[in-house]
């Protein structure tokens, strides 16, 4: 027995996803790898389109095929090779090993079943429990995310948005899975629920040792619950370390240019720096760096080469061709020294 | 819930009215009354002033239709010109047949027009689907009475399988259901199709098949109750196709049923008998339509909830929204 | 692809079409089988060639008869029409009997019977007739009958004739008219001279009225879809062949012969004349016909002008293409109308005063009423649906020839039927049956009636039609009908197109249905023997 096996939950290897249209190929997600230990959280961040939700998604070979099509990588979830095994097997994994919170809580429940019901089906299938145990299981889900146990029987439309993404949660975690992942949970929610939804999040990852996937944009929420911090660009992990590494010895001028829009709450009056121009198309990236258009570091060689993912010292990892040179560093490395 | 039905119910008396007024009227206006079609071609102009007199006929057609509907609201539909037998008695004896019908069309419609629009939907895009909107589309087109003696020449006549007429036991039930139900295939496969296509893309979709759900559960459970909503609906609206459709099939296949009734007693003028079949058409079709729509609640939660609070009275959802957010 | 696919979809319906379209190819018009037309010469006016039975044959038990209309009543005096009166010949008996091969009157349950004067005549009954109730029928029935006749719809125009009944004993009667009547016997052997039971009407008038004395009873029924008749094994005269026969109500034409086709139905009336060679060429199926006496025919309302015209009328009159008419529509299935006058009818002058079509001789008198190329004529012609419209567009064409404009305008029955009797029409096409008795024509030509469409009134023939109904010599009532023939044919006040054949498709073997020319044909003693 392996110890160190046993405790990589996720292995993500050389993943490349491509949406082929009629007309155009999208590439949302070229080359990615990274693996999660038992217990970890991993921030996926980047800005819309980088290609978050379609790796996610992936890793439960959920990609609308078509037009999605995996072009290559191997995903491995608690052991099992997700993208060769057959489909019943598949679907026992699905929601029980490893399972997902999905964006928008206003369209990704059911509108016709009761909450209970859409909690316990998820009990019955993988727990083989009876209809009235999964449903009292279901009713005890519900309170676990500050639901009343009685408003079990009511319909998604008489839940406001938080406690719509709170039934999320009790039907992602109904089964106790390993890896847990979170396509930007609190995205379409207000603030003060955000930290609700956040805490209830971490306790239950602390109670039960899941791992989790924390996909979102905002690098606050990383900051409060990550563990390593992954950051996505067209398709690309561009940077990839402990949260320490990247936040405070930030690589890449992409995450660069993030951390520099974050309005300045001491500095109240200077004004924002955002990241000119915009992410590329997808349908046409670049030949070299995808970034570099946009980047106030880039050099011939950054248009024409692509830069690949190297380590540059512990677990930190960045692909920047700039960083081939020997004394180059960002502004914001100077900074915070 | 109960106000709601209170309130459509109510709502019937009005359109009753309307149609009555509408039918008597009209009748009136066309060319000829009951007594040209009754009395012998050698009757004398006192004959049938004889006989106009013994009918009312004589009478202003605002007396007439003030005094069928005093006859009305006390619920006597009054004779039929043509036979003198009780309107009710006769429509009582043929509406049977045209629900029996109606009913054996509509599952014939739906059960032909769903699977067919689910199975395009699954495979949006390629030939299959085309190949069967194309299908649904025949059904359509193909005129009623066409199909109808086309189907008894192969089926009654060629192989006969069937009977070609009348009322007699299920064999003869099969060939009209089939005339009629495939004439509204069109709307209800496409429908399905739509709904089904718009239903597929949907999120809650995803969110069933990331917790485990099997692909047929998904579909059959999670989508199709979903995706019945505008099904049921159209379906509420093919009612009356079935009705029209039943009136030319009827007389095709020699079905006693109501259409046909219609038909021969419009042919005669036979103004109570017409007056009377389609007011009780009317009420039965207006009960129908409440009764689609009561389904709706049943299938989508959030329509009962519309239902409920219709009357602009507290519900309990109201409550549990002011204690709900966060 | 979607087109693609569409297109030839399309095809394959259109070839589909062409294919059902192709007739039968492999009949012979020639071959003899089973098919007789009784033509105005032919007295016989059998079916000729269908299986006499012997005594000893295996008789059908029940016997199926799709027909097109609708039976509603009960009552023989409430309804007339075709369909009514296959119900009534079989359930009821009226006192006489018209043999439609001897053309002459017969005893049915009136043994004998007299007149001196054509006003009052006398009857002897028989005194072995009983209802299906069991009640005797006697002279009273027959005066209960009459009595109730004026009152009713369909008797009416026989019980405004008489002006008593008499009861002189239980089985002799007197029946005495307002005026001289010499067609009275004949109109006694009507379907609307039924004899009702007395008894049975008092005590129920809707269902007592279905009490007949005929060698059919009623079982049961459902208006508007059957009506099923048993034999009357108590019947006083010859018993029927069969146990049972059922009148199904089946109004669509070509579904109708299908169901012959499949042997659901063993008599299918009134088939279409496209369908009549299909008949003829299939195995186990028998066309049987009779030439008809329903005048079809063109009626110019005489109230309007210029059809007060007399040139204009006959302008018409020599512009209308009869024979074309027959060959097209009728596809040959009709005799031309050389009279305006029933050929079987007592006073027909043999067709001595037809219309020949000479279309000169029509522009000569549409000249002559003032109408030219510059000055073109122009009416509206109303129609009904079916066979009546085909004709009108015939006759649109044939009128074109000779300069004249016609617009059809279309009616559902009821409304040709009121509109026309109200004179609210230009010219219509309509059709009229005519009855054996001379009187009959009074109807068409005489004021009075709805069935006069062109709302003549010559004053000289209606004389001639009064003097005839009174006249009990016959050589002298025969040159008073042919008086009239001559004038109506001089004046112009129809124009005879011709008479339809009448068709019944059957099941081989099948015989004893005594056709009328009138078509309300006497089915009570219809057998099929089976093969």
């Amino acid at each position: 027995m392996n110890g160190v096996n046993d405790d990589i939950v996720l292995q993500v290897e050389d993943l490349t996803v491509y949406y082929e249209l009629e007309e155009e190929t999208v590439k949302a997600v070229n080359h990615i790898s990274f693996s999660l230990k038992r217990g970890e959280t991993i921030g996926l961040v980047g800005e819309t389109g980088a290609g978050k939700t379609t790796t996610a998604l992936a890793l439960l070979r959920l990609v609308p095929d078509p037009p999605g099509v995996i072009k290559s990588g191997k995903i491995t979830v608690c052991g099992n090779d997700m993208l060769s095994l057959p489909v019943q097997k598949l679907e026992s994994i699905r929601g029980k090993d490893i399972s997902m919170i999905f964006q928008d809580p206003m369209t990704s429940l059911n509108p016709v079943f009761k909450v209970v019901d859409q909690i316990a089906e998820s009990l019955e299938i993988h727990e083989k429990l009876s209809k009235t145990e999964a449903h009292e299981k279901a009713l005890d889900m519900l309170e676990t995310v500050g639901i009343s146990r009685s408003r079990g029987g009511e319909y998604p439309h008489q839940f406001s948005g938080g406690m719509k993404q709170r039934v999320g949660i009790a039907i992602a975690l109904a089964c106790s899975p390993q890896l847990l992942i979170a396509d930007e949970p609190t995205t379409a929610l207000d603030v003060t629920i955000q930290a609700q939804v956040l805490d209830l999040i971490k306790d239950l990852k602390d109670k039960n040792g899941t791992s989790v996937i924390m996909i979102t944009h905002d690098l606050g929420i990383v900051a409060e619950i990550c563990d390593q911090v992954a950051v996505m660009y067209a398709g690309h992990i561009v940077e990839h370390g402990s949260l320490d590494e990247v936040f405070n010895h930030t690589l890449h001028p992409y995450t660069e240019g993030l951390f520099n829009s974050l309005p300045n709450i001491n500095d109240r009056k200077s004004e924002l720096k955002p990241i000119p121009g915009l992410m590329p198309d997808p349908t046409n990236l670049p030949e070299g760096c995808a970034f570099a258009p946009r980047c106030e570091y880039a050099t011939e060689a950054c248009k024409t080469t692509q830069p690949e993912l190297r380590t540059v010292g512990g677990t930190h990892k960045v692909a920047c061709l700039r960083y081939d040179e020997t004394d180059f560093h960002i502004n914001r490395g100077k900074k915070h020294g | 819930m109960y106000r709601y039905v209170l309130k459509r119910l109510v709502l019937l008396i009005p359109v009753l009215l309307g149609v009555s007024f509408l039918v008597y009227f009209i009748l009136d206006l066309a060319p000829g009354d009951a007594v040209d079609v009754l009395a012998p071609d050698d009757a004398t102009q006192e004959d049938r002033e004889r006989m106009r007199e013994e009918l009312g006929l004589n009478r202003p057609l605002v007396i007439r239709y003030l005094d069928y509907m005093s006859d009305l609201v006390r619920g006597d539909m009054g004779e039929s010109y043509l036979s003198g037998q009780p309107v009710w008695d006769s429509f009582i004896e043929k509406a049977p047949n045209t629900l029996l019908l109606g009913f054996a069309s509509l599952v014939v419609s739906v059960g032909l027009s769903l699977p067919l629009g689910i199975y395009s939907a699954n495979r949006h895009g390629t030939w299959k689907d085309n190949v069967s909107m194309v299908l649904a589309l025949l059904g359509l087109s193909i005129p009623n009475f066409w199909l109808g003696l086309l189907l008894m020449l192969l089926f009654a006549l060629r192989l006969g399988w069937l009977p070609s007429g009348g009322a007699d036991g299920f064999a003869s039930l099969i060939l009209p259901a089939i005339t009629i139900g495939t004439g509204m295939m069109a709307t209800l496969t496409r429908t399905t199709r739509s709904s089904m296509l718009d239903v597929i893309r949907q999120d809650y979709l995803r969110t069933a098949r990331a917790k485990g759900v099997s692909e047929r559960v998904v579909i059959r459970k999670h989508a199709l109750k979903n995706a019945l909503i505008p099904i049921i609906t159209i379906i509420g609206t093919q009612l009356g196709g079935i009705l029209g459709g039943a009136v030319l099939t009827e007389s095709v296949f020699s079905w006693p049923g109501v259409g046909r009734l219609i038909v021969d007693s419009l042919n005669s003028r036979d103004t109570p008998m017409v007056t009377g079949a389609i007011i009780m058409t009317t009420m039965f079709f207006s009960v129908v339509l409440l009764l689609v729509d009561l389904l709706y609640a049943f299938v989508d939660p959030r329509i009962k909830a519309q239902y409920a609070t219709k009357k602009g009275g507290k519900s309990n959802d109201n409550k549990q929204k002011q204690k709900a957010s966060a | 692809m979607k087109r693609f696919l569409s297109l030839v979809l399309c095809l394959l319906m259109f070839a589909g079409m062409l294919a059902g379209c192709s007739s039968n190819t492999d009949t012979d018009p020639s071959t003899d089988d089973g098919t007789t037309t009784t033509t105005p010469d032919n007295e016989n006016n059998s079916t000729g060639d269908e299986t006499t039975p012997s005594g000893e044959e295996n008789y059908k038990k029940d016997i199926i008869f799709g027909l097109g209309g609708k039976i509603v009543a009960l009552d023989p005096q409430a309804n007339s029409n075709t369909q009514h009166n296959y119900y009534f010949r079989m359930v009821f008996d009226t006192p006489l009997d018209f043999n439609n091969e001897t053309q002459e009157l017969e005893p049915n349950i009136v043994t004998e019977w007299s007149t001196e004067d054509a006003v009052t005549y006398s009857f002897t009954l028989r005194d072995d007739v009983y209802f299906h109730n069991g009640e005797q029928l006697t002279a009273d029935d027959v005066k209960f009958s009459y009595d109730r006749a004026p009152d009713t719809d369909s008797a009416s125009t026989l019980g405004d004739l008489i002006k008593e009944t008499r009861v002189i004993d239980d089985f002799h009667f007197e029946i005495e008219l307002h005026s001289a009547n010499v067609d009275l016997p004949y109109l006694l052997t009507l379907p609307t001279a039924s004899i009702i039971n007395r008894e049975a009407v008092t005590e129920n008038e809707l269902e007592g009225t279905g009490i007949g004395s005929g060698p059919w009873m009623v079982d049961s029924y459902e208006f508007g879809d059957y009506m099923k008749l048993v034999r009357n094994d108590n019947f006083w005269g010859e018993k029927a062949k069969a146990e049972t026969f059922t009148l199904r109500y089946m109004p669509e034409t070509s579904a109708r012969l299908i169901s012959l086709e499949t042997g659901e139905i063993d008599i299918c009336a009134d088939p279409d004349p496209l369908d009549l060679e299909r008949v003829r060429g299939t195995d186990g199926l028998e066309l049987q016909s009779y030439v008809g006496t329903s005048i079809t025919y063109f009626a110019m309302n005489y109230k309007k002008e210029p059809f007060n015209d007399q040139n204009l009328r006959l302008a018409m009159a020599y512009g209308i293409n009869a024979q074309e008419l027959i060959d097209v529509v009728r596809l040959g299935e009709a005799q031309p109308c050389l009279s305006l006058w029933g050929w079987n009818q007592y006073g027909y002058n043999g067709g001595t005063t037809p219309y020949e079509y000479d279309p000169e001789k029509a522009k000569e008198y549409l000249a002559a009423a003032g109408y030219s190329e510059s000055n073109p004529f122009s009416f509206k012609l109303s129609v009904s649906a079916g066979e009546r419209k085909s004709c009108g567009e015939l006759i649109q064409a044939q009128l074109k020839e000779i300069g004249v404009n016609v617009e059809i305008v279309e009616f559902d029955t009821a409304g040709l039927s009121t509109s026309t009797t109200n004179g609210e029409h230009e010219a219509c096409l309509y059709g009229c049956g005519m009855n054996i008795f001379g009187d009959d024509s009074r109807r068409l030509i005489c004021p009075g009636t709805g069935v006069n469409k062109s709302h003549y009134d010559n004053p000289e023939v209606n004389e001639l039609m009064d003097l005839a109904v009174a006249e009990l010599d016959d050589t002298k009532r025969t040159e008073y009908y042919h008086e009239v023939q001559q004038i109506l044919h001089d004046d112009g006040a129809y124009v005879p197109l011709y008479f339809a054949n009448g068709f019944f498709a059957v099941k081989e073997g099948t015989g004893g249905i005594d056709y009328y020319p009138t078509s309300h044909h006497d089915m009570s003693n219809v057998y099929i023997i089976e093969q």
